[in-house]
């Protein structure tokens, strides 16, 4: 015979001033199974606490209701309690009081009912509730981090120096990412590749840091703690362990007008390449979509010059499978180029270029060696107009976000332009300023004060060429709307951040979710910002939205820490709140009958197929089973089985109908 | 002997089944199911009009698993059941060949499913004119009218629960309707609990039914509880452009989400 507590709390006034708490106590009292029954002020309190330890073990109860608050603020505070008395946590349920009851209806005797009602339903609920044990997973201690932008690097340097294995996985020939092609960095103007060089070295020195680069993430399954993980080996064409990166093949092989992504299409490469001078690993790799060798059958004079014989045209792709127990996600984003803008010309008129174009221009490795010319015709540009939010908060363009980095690196690249063209004239159009970082508002006012950048606040509706300028038409929104003209000789877009290309296809192959810009989303906006819904993958960098080069480090360095909190222990322990596939004697051992429909609509994959033999090995049958390691409650399997054969622990069947049962029958 | 006959006599001779599953003559001009181990047998197998029943239904039974290399006779419903049970994984542990009589009256032995699925998908089979009219009759109704018709049909059920009997999508070893932790579905006879099990039937069948319409003709009682399934498959076809029984991978049209799909919700 059930003998049940109900806890009723005041909250202070939260919940008593809407709630004739005292009469909900009173009445719970008599409810059928309710051995004991009280109400105080602040149940969460210690003395609370106590007061329900006591009762526990006063009154021999065997389950116990808090009714207060939302189960999200205090159920693990009550359940340790009960535990504390001797009885199995599960046996404490809270009735949610406050936020479905005291919060939103004024006092009045239905307030008081309803709030009545709740604690009748989880009464019957704990009557049907069982012991429930917490389940214990092993964890794999090595960290994947995919991608070998500034976040990735920082992610890897932090778990790696904690102790643990990482593996990184960069799909481009060298690590560094969009980092490595910036010139200098706001808000102190220092050389970009100068801070990230050191540590690009430090990743491929480190004892504890696999690298793979030309690789990608083929396929992710498992579940926190015991991911499985496939790489695709892209084939590099160069045996990586012989060649010594000599420079040799780069410099003899005759394909040598391709365009250089690195310089943003702005210079050329050869077809087989590193990069940039500083490139992580600094050895090459063959483009085959450009070499003459496989688009033509016929060169080989890599081949024929390495003095290492490190070329190998015959290597295939190859599949590396590896265990890792967290992901960090550091894909990087992209940015829309200036063929997006029909306003601006398509991209047509050469010298209409995007922020990334202008950062090559002014770096010393670019294709100009830092002095800043205009693509069409080499010369040093005389007058420049930036374009900030090109794209960004532009809901006739599809997108509605702020980009977030402009402004500075906008402010950044006048300064740059000024400090190499004393006499040039800077003009930046701008929608708003924000400058809202430390030191960033006075990096700006020294471009507006010191730098003599000339900003504009409006749009630009307009670019055209004539007689070989660039004709900016705008409005200064702070001159009466009145019509701006610019005869200008570039003009730089500060092109909206947007996510990657292939994001979609890396969210759903990680099974983590994403928001309509395909930027990965985090579990919580504010109190779970690096973690994704899947447990055990985080997030780092501007993969999960726009972020500058500050935030995507402290993020990185979270979600690293968020790694090595779950490495910190040799096994975790997970809430038992997970779907079951009911097991009977034989000869039907489960009343499940193998259809799979469950399988497919699991969201963590957490359903597998089992086959239930004989002693002498014969098949029985095919049935399912849960996964409970990558279980997370949500009963999607519960509602999809016909014949009930699946059950949820904690939100069973039989529980639920209790419930509705209790307020039915009212 | 006729080229049925024959032609099952050889499969028990070269060792290709062990059991056969068919039709055999019944008083009154009916045919019952027969079940042979034996080419000496197979004079009793028939195949007339009257070979109405979906003998799929009795490849779910442990007994008859037993038996491992089984034919069947199978009418084009029952065929539809053998490719619909197949895309639900119910019938990997059987070897089976499937025997179907075609249109011209030849004999046509299936060793794989392919083949079956192949041969359903160029013959595949129309509503019959009777449950046209009829669908046509309730869709004509209004909602109240509708409810006013089948509280009166179910209010005649006995709960014999020969609807489930005879259905081949009806497998499960324990069905919800024999839950009673909790309860869902009262025991007894009346029309409300009568109404929870057709619907609760249907609802289970959703995308499912093969349309053979054996729980129609089964029913003791005659009630047309075929139509709740045909008009559900009627409007799955229409809103997710899938068929039943009609390939052997196609998945379950409620619970895949494709691309191409008008609801976005899930994006």
């Amino acid at each position: 015979m059930a003998r049940i507590g109900v806890f009723i709390c005041h909250c202070g006034e939260n919940i008593s001033a809407t709630v004739d708490v005292a009469k909900v106590a009173e009445k719970a009292g008599k409810l059928s199974g309710v051995a004991y029954s009280v109400d105080y002020k602040y149940m969460c309190s210690d003395p609370g606490q106590t007061l329900i330890i006591d009762a526990i073990k006063e009154h021999k109860l065997t389950g116990i209701v808090v009714a207060s608050c939302s189960p999200r603020m205090h159920e693990g505070t009550f359940r340790k309690a009960a535990e504390k008395a001797g009885i199995n946590p599960y046996f404490c349920e809270m009735a949610n009081i406050r936020e479905q009851v005291s919060w939103v209806h004024p006092k009045s005797d239905a307030t008081t009912q309803k709030a009545l009602d709740i604690v009748r339903t989880m009464v019957e609920k704990v009557k049907k509730n069982t012991a429930l044990t917490p389940i214990k997973v092993p964890i794999t201690k090595t960290a994947l981090v995919i991608g070998g932008g500034i976040a990735g690097i920082q992610a890897a340097l932090d778990i790696a120096n904690a102790g643990h294995s990482v593996i990184m996985v960069e799909k481009k020939p060298s690590i560094g990412g969009h980092m490595s092609q910036l010139s200098e960095t706001f808000p102190t103007l220092d050389c970009s590749q100068c801070i990230l060089t050191p540590r690009m070295v430090e990743v491929a020195q480190h004892p504890n840091i696999t690298l793979y680069t030309y690789a990608e993430v083929e396929k992710v399954t498992g579940f926190v703690g015991n991911f499985e993980v496939t790489i695709r080996m892209k084939a590099k064409s160069v045996d990586h362990s012989k060649c010594t990166g000599c420079g040799t093949c780069w410099q003899k092989c005759p394909s040598k007008k391709i365009p250089d992504e690195f310089n943003e299409g702005m210079g050329f490469r050869t077809a087989i390449y590193s990069p940039f001078p500083q490139a992580v690993p600094n050895k090459p790799v063959i483009d085959r979509d450009h070499c003459n060798y496989f688009q033509k059958g016929k060169c080989g004079v890599c081949q024929k010059i390495c003095p290492a014989g490190a070329i190998d045209y015959e290597v295939q792709d190859e599949f590396l499978d590896v265990k890792v127990g967290a992901i960090i996600t550091a894909t990087g984003f992209d940015l829309k180029h200036a063929d997006f803008f029909p306003e601006y010309g398509y991209g047509q008129f050469k010298d209409v270029i995007d922020g990334m174009m202008f950062e090559r221009l002014a770096s010393a490795s670019g294709p100009t060696a830092g002095e800043i010319r205009r693509p069409s015709d080499g010369k040093i540009p005389e007058k420049i107009v930036f374009v900030a939010c090109a794209g960004s908060r532009d809901k006739a363009k599809g997108i509605e976000y702020c980009s977030k980095i402009c402004c500075m690196y906008t402010a950044k690249h006048a300064m740059l332009y000024k400090h190499k063209k004393h006499d040039g004239d800077a003009y930046v159009f701008y929608m708003d300023i924000r400058a809202a970082g430390k030191d960033y508002d006075e990096f700006v006012r020294r471009a507006i004060e010191e730098d003599d950048v000339h900003y504009i606040r409006g749009r630009v509706s307009r670019i055209y060429e004539k007689n070989g300028k660039l004709i900016v038409k705008g409005v200064d929104t702070l001159m009466n709307g009145d019509p701006v003209e610019i005869e200008a000789d570039m003009v730089v877009l500060a092109t909206a951040v947007i996510a990657n290309q292939d994001a979609e296809t890396v969210a759903q192959r990680m099974h983590i979710s994403y928001n309509k810009h395909h930027f990965f989303a985090e579990a919580h906006p504010k109190l779970r910002p690096v973690e994704t819904n899947t447990a055990g993958i985080m997030l780092a960098g501007a993969c999960q939205g726009a972020k500058d080069i500050p935030e995507t480090v402290s993020q990185a360095s979270a979600s690293a820490s968020k790694a090595i909190g779950l490495f910190s222990s040799n096994e975790m322990t997970r809430e038992p709140i997970v779907a079951v596939v009911n097991r009977q004697a034989p000869p039907n051992f489960t009343s499940c009958t193998g259809c799979m429909l469950c399988m497919e609509v699991c969201p963590y994959h957490a359903i597998e197929r089992e086959e239930m033999k004989d002693r002498t090995g014969n098949l029985i049958k095919v049935a399912v089973k849960v996964n409970a390691g990558l279980c997370q409650g949500c009963g999607t399997c519960v509602a999809m089985c016909r014949n009930k054969s699946i059950d949820l622990q904690g939100f069973s069947n039989d529980q639920m109908l209790s419930e509705v049962m209790a307020l039915l029958n009212s | 002997m006729t080229p049925l006959q024959n032609k099952v006599a050889e499969l028990f001779e070269n060792g290709t089944i062990s059991l056969m599953i068919g039709y055999k003559n019944a008083i009154n001009k009916l045919a019952v199911p027969c079940f042979i181990d034996h080419a000496t047998q197979v004079e009793q197998l028939i195949y007339t009009p009257e070979c109405k029943g979906n003998l799929s239904v009795y490849l779910h039974k442990a007994e008859i698993k037993q038996a491992k290399k089984i034919g069947i006779l199978a009418n084009i419903a029952t065929l539809r059941s053998l490719v619909q049970l197949t895309s639900e994984n119910q019938l990997s542990d059987i070897e089976k060949t499937v025997i179907t009589i075609n249109a011209q009256n030849e004999v046509l032995v299936f060793d794989n499913m392919e083949k079956v699925e192949e041969y359903v998908q160029a013959n595949f089979p129309e509503y019959t004119e009777e449950d046209k009219k009829l669908l046509e009759q309730l869709n004509s109704m209004t909602r109240a009218e509708r409810w006013q018709y089948w509280s009166e049909q179910f209010a005649a059920c006995v709960k014999c629960y020969a609807c489930r009997a005879v259905c081949p999508m009806c497998y499960c070893s324990s069905c919800t309707v024999e839950c009673n932790q909790p309860q869902w579905i009262k025991v007894s006879s009346e029309t409300t609990g009568n109404l929870e099990w057709h619907t609760m039937r249907a609802m289970h069948l959703a995308g499912r039914c093969i349309n053979c319409g054996e729980c129609g003709r089964i029913c003791p009682v005659g009630i047309p509880v075929h139509l709740l399934t045909a008009q559900m498959n009627l409007d799955i076809e229409k809103e997710f452009g899938s068929k039943t029984g009609f390939s052997c991978n196609s998945g379950y049209a409620l619970n895949t989400f494709k691309p191409e799909d008008k609801e976005q919700f899930i994006k």
